[in-house]
């Protein structure tokens, strides 16, 4: 049942990305494993001036000695992982072919409900959203309200601008300044050179890098039959042309595209996942979840 | 060279090929548009293969259009048709005929146009459809053999292959006239005449309309289509036109003047053309002549017999390319030496007076007739032997006795000749008793004519049969010395039958009797052969009429014209005793029918010299053929003249280039294959 619910095709007839994101969330968590974190601790955060109302247990009387102010300590809770959720919000992944999702749509689903996920288990999520020049931002939190916050960003998103994923790398290697988890939702049509590249040096930093390249089926397999006018998203131009004309020479650019993507990613150590927007959200999130907990067993020997 | 269509409709079919051409417009006008991701990769990708792109569109867009076009053209059977080869000309199949101009002209340049002819009507054969009926009429100036167009080809190969060209002048008109007959009884509404011919002018009579053909629509013309044998070339031709054998006094006895006109139907001049005059195998004389382009120039040559029997020979130019007109033969009875026996019945030791002096003269004249005379009384005639003898002159010879009269009739019955001429020695009842049948008329009574006024008596010759041999030569301003002959005292013959009377004195007494007897002679004159009684023996006609009387009765006059014949005109003959056939000059007998009066028509259609054949083998010449000069007229007619000749726009003249070319190809096949190769290159592009 769950299985029927999670395919995109289904997915796509939910009108909200909660909606999407619930259904995905209620159909992993009846397989999903506890957190692969355990003891977390409480540290302090900050403090805050007494006010009423407040819990008396967290006045901290050494502030009062030296200030003769009331003051409250406020403690954050150490979280077992900081992650980034990159989502590439470029032109291109607005593409969908007859049926579906598109691209950005699937994305967004997947990393909501990834999202929900993490912090369900105390781990701090924060959205990278990259629209061309534009970045849009939200910290890593670990508290629920914060889920209703990235939901709400990704539930506005609308593709626009080129890929640009060197500088969202760029922003995520800043952003990141210690060991946290990084996922990536793109297509990688950023043939900019060494654009890749820098993608997947953030693993260098102690990242740990996932990439998820999202494309449409119609991408992987180029099934057009009759004379087309091909319209770039990203501002490419216009192209008409014979599609079975090209086809051959598409399915060996694409296919090379995604082989190098995948060079590169294993040569970083970097985890690499091609995914088709007509593939089961829960088989994507599942399967990615489950190499992350035989990884993490395998690290922590 | 034009392109034919033998279905021309179904080419229509071929607008099919812009099918491609509008689909792939079409295309081009409405692509769909769609909104494309990896448009990076699509542009990477035509950029790849836009070369090999373009190249393969433009080879499906033609391969495709190949296909599209090429198959409804095949099925419109087209094929290329050099433009003489008109077969295709007419829509729909036409009935055909095919006149092959075998005429003399035809056999200039060795066969070569006749060759050409038959290459052309073959040509035309292998390019009718077979449901276009053929009649093939070979006009070779006989009366022409039509037959109805027929489905035949074998038969219509067969009679172009064996078509030889004639001697003969052909009418082509005629022919042409000939085939629109034998093209009326097709069904067919089209109808179309092929003439392979050389283009002389000779062959068209130009004053007759074009050719029409009665149809159950009326008459309609027929396309005409002139296949030029010559191939546009002239034909140059010099040829004898005419030969005269005339006796050349000046040589002597049986010298003869061989009179000739040659005649340059060329476009330059001849120089130093030689003509040679051969007698059997002998060259005799030649000579040199120049000729004007377009003119004509006659010669003599002489040649002096030896001796007298029969000759045949040839006058001959020096060969050009029609050869057949280059010789004229001849066939001359060359009279041998006569042996004239005269006996002087009234001797005088005054020449002018005696009575043998005049004949005498004329005979020992010399001239055309080679004779021997020898004179002697009338006394001495019992004692004479006659076997040595061809004429005897019996002048004013009293009535011999018996035995000397029968021995003269013998040899008169034997072949000799006896030439009476009378006087006052003779008695008419003696002349009867003695020499009876031997007289051509018996003698009656010596009339004297009275004198009446200043004018003394004389009778004139008149009613002169000058178809006689012996007076043929009078014809003309000669007859006058005949004429002018006066005759005061001459004997009245009785009337009777057998004799054939040669002139009259102008009351109508006979003068001058012939009759045969046996196989010989014998003609009487009614005077004197000396002035005794006529003063004809010093008229100018006297000499000539005398050597004559000698040639006629010693049978060699009349022999030496042996008939010349125009080949195309029949010839007609006195068929000898004993002659059952004629021996033509290819070696081939021709049977002579047995006709009543022993004259038959012959009509000959090779030149030379014909002979009787008896049966012992060939025997005398019975006459000689000469090719028609006007077949040796090979100047050519202007196509255009032709064209106009034959109906304009419905004829065409085709010279050598058109025809020249390769006959009708076929291009279907080649259109079909071109097409399957198109087919086959599609599929193999639509697979890359």
């Amino acid at each position: 049942m769950a299985g029927s619910l999670l395919d995109p095709r289904l997915l796509a007839r939910l009108g909200t990305l909660q909606l999407r994101t619930r259904s995905v969330v209620e159909g992993l968590l009846s397989g999903l494993h506890r957190s692969p974190h355990q003891g977390q601790s409480v540290e302090f955060a900050e403090h805050k001036e007494y006010a009423p109302g407040d819990d008396l247990r967290r006045i901290d009387w050494k502030a009062y000695g030296k200030f003769d102010r009331f003051y409250v300590k406020q403690f954050e809770h150490e979280t077992n992982l900081r992650a980034f959720l990159l989502l590439d919000a470029s032109a291109s992944m607005g593409y969908r072919g007859p049926e579906g999702l598109t691209k950005l749509e699937y994305a967004a689903t997947a990393a909501a409900a990834l999202a929900y996920l993490l912090v369900r288990q105390q781990d701090a999520v924060g959205l990278v959203v990259a629209r061309g020049a534009e970045i849009q931002y939200l910290p890593p939190r670990a508290h629920g309200a914060h889920v209703s916050a990235v939901l709400n960003v990704l539930e506005g998103l609308r593709p626009s601008g080129r890929t640009d994923l060197a500088r969202a790398a760029d922003f995520v290697a800043e952003k990141a300044r210690r060991r946290a988890a990084v996922f990536v939702f793109s297509d990688l049509f950023d043939f900019s050179p060494g654009a890749l590249v820098r993608l997947v040096d953030l693993r260098r930093m102690k990242n740990e890098v996932s990439v998820f390249q999202v494309l449409d089926p119609w991408e992987l397999e180029f099934p057009f039959e009759d004379a087309t006018r091909f319209i770039g998203l990203e501002g490419e131009g216009e192209l008409e042309v014979d599609p079975r004309e090209i086809r051959a020479s598409y399915l060996r650019a694409i296919q090379t595209l995604c082989e190098e993507a995948r060079r590169l990613c294993l040569q970083a150590d970097v985890s690499y996942e091609l995914v088709r927007t007509d593939t089961p959200l829960d088989r994507l999130l599942l399967g990615h979840l489950s190499r992350r907990e035989r990884s993490a067993r395998w690290t922590s020997r | 060279m034009d392109v034919s269509l033998t279905h021309p409709l179904l080419a229509w079919g071929a607008l099919l090929a812009l099918l491609p051409i509008l689909v792939h417009l079409l295309q081009r006008r409405r692509p769909r548009p769609h909104p494309f991701a990896a448009m990076e990769l699509v542009l990477r990708s035509q950029r790849e293969n836009v070369r090999r792109l373009r190249l393969r569109r433009l080879l499906l867009l033609l391969a495709r259009t190949s296909i599209l076009l090429f198959v409804p053209l095949a099925v419109a059977r087209p094929h290329l048709a050099a433009e003489a080869s008109a077969v295709a000309s007419p829509a729909g199949p036409a009935a055909t005929a095919i006149v092959l101009d075998a005429s003399l002209s035809m056999r200039w340049g060795g066969g070569k146009l006749m060759e050409n002819a038959k290459q052309d009507a073959r040509r035309v054969l292998a390019d009718l459809l077979p449901e276009e009926p053929l009649s093939v009429i070979v006009c070779d100036g006989r009366p022409p053999k039509t037959e109805s167009p027929s489905f035949d080809r074998v038969r219509a190969r067969r009679r172009i292959d064996e078509a030889q060209a004639s001697h003969l002048r052909a009418d082509l008109t005629a022919c042409l006239a000939a085939a629109a007959a034998a093209l009326a009884e097709s069904p067919l509404p089209a109808k179309r005449i092929f003439v392979a011919t050389d283009l002389t002018a000779n062959a068209w009579n130009l004053d007759a309309p074009p050719p029409r053909i009665p149809t159950e629509e009326g008459e309609i013309q027929p396309e005409v289509v002139v296949l030029d044998a010559a191939r546009g070339d002239e034909l140059p031709n010099a040829a004898i036109t005419d030969l005269r054998i005339e006796p050349a006094t000046e040589l002597g006895p049986r010298g003869h003047a061989f009179a000739f006109t040659v005649h340059n139907f060329g476009s330059e001049d001849l120089r130093d053309l030689r003509v040679e005059l051969w007698v059997g195998e002998e060259l005799v004389n030649r000579s040199f002549l120049d000729v004007p382009a377009g003119g004509s120039t006659s010669r003599r040559l002489l040649h002096r017999f030896p001796a007298g029997g029969v000759f045949s020979g040839e006058v001959r130019l020096a060969p050009d390319e029609l050869v057949e007109d280059d010789a004229r033969f001849f066939v001359l009875h060359v009279a041998p030496d006569i042996r004239v026996l005269i006996v002087n019945g009234a001797p005088s030791p005054l020449r002018h007076r005696d009575e043998a002096f005049f004949v005498e003269t004329a005979l020992r004249a010399g001239g055309t007739v080679p004779l021997s005379v020898r004179t002697i009384d009338a006394d001495g005639l019992p004692h004479q032997s006659l076997d040595d003898v061809d004429v005897v002159f019996l002048l004013n010879v009293r009535a011999p006795d018996r035995p000397v009269a029968e021995r003269l009739e013998r040899f008169v019955r034997e072949g000799g000749g006896l030439f009476f001429a009378l006087g006052d020695q003779v008695d008419a009842d003696a002349y009867a008793s003695a020499f009876g049948e031997l007289l051509p008329l018996a003698l009656h009574l010596p009339k004297t004519l009275q004198a009446t006024g200043d004018e003394p008596a004389a009778a004139r010759f008149a009613d002169f049969d000058l178809d006689h041999p012996v007076l043929r030569i009078f014809h003309g301003p000669a007859i006058e010395g005949l004429e002018s002959t006066r005759t005061h005292r001459y004997f009245l013959l009785q009337p009777g039958e057998g004799a054939r009377v040669l002139a009259t004195f102008d009351d109508g007494a006979p003068a001058l009797v012939e009759r045969s007897i046996g196989q010989g002679r014998v003609i009487l004159f009614a005077s004197t052969a000396d002035r005794d009684w006529s003063d004809w023996a010093i008229q100018t006609s006297f000499l000539p009429a005398m050597q004559q009387m000698a040639a006629y009765l010693a049978r060699t006059l009349g022999k030496r014209d042996v008939l010349q014949v125009r080949l195309g005109e029949s010839a007609a003959l006195e068929v000898p005793e004993g002659a059952r056939a004629l021996l033509g000059p290819d070696g081939r007998e021709h049977p002579l029918p047995v006709v009543e009066g022993g004259r038959v028509t012959f009509t000959p259609v090779l030149p030379g010299v014909h002979r009787f054949v008896r049966e012992g083998g060939a025997g005398e010449p019975a006459f000689t053929t000469f090719v028609d000069p006007v077949e040796s007229d090979t100047r050519r007619l202007d196509p255009r003249e032709l064209r106009a000749l034959l109906g304009g726009n419905r004829a065409r003249v085709s010279v050598e280039a058109e025809i020249a070319r390769p006959r009708e190809t076929p291009l279907w096949s080649l259109l079909l294959f071109a097409g399957l190769l198109a087919f086959l290159s599609e599929g193999w592009l639509l697979r890359r």
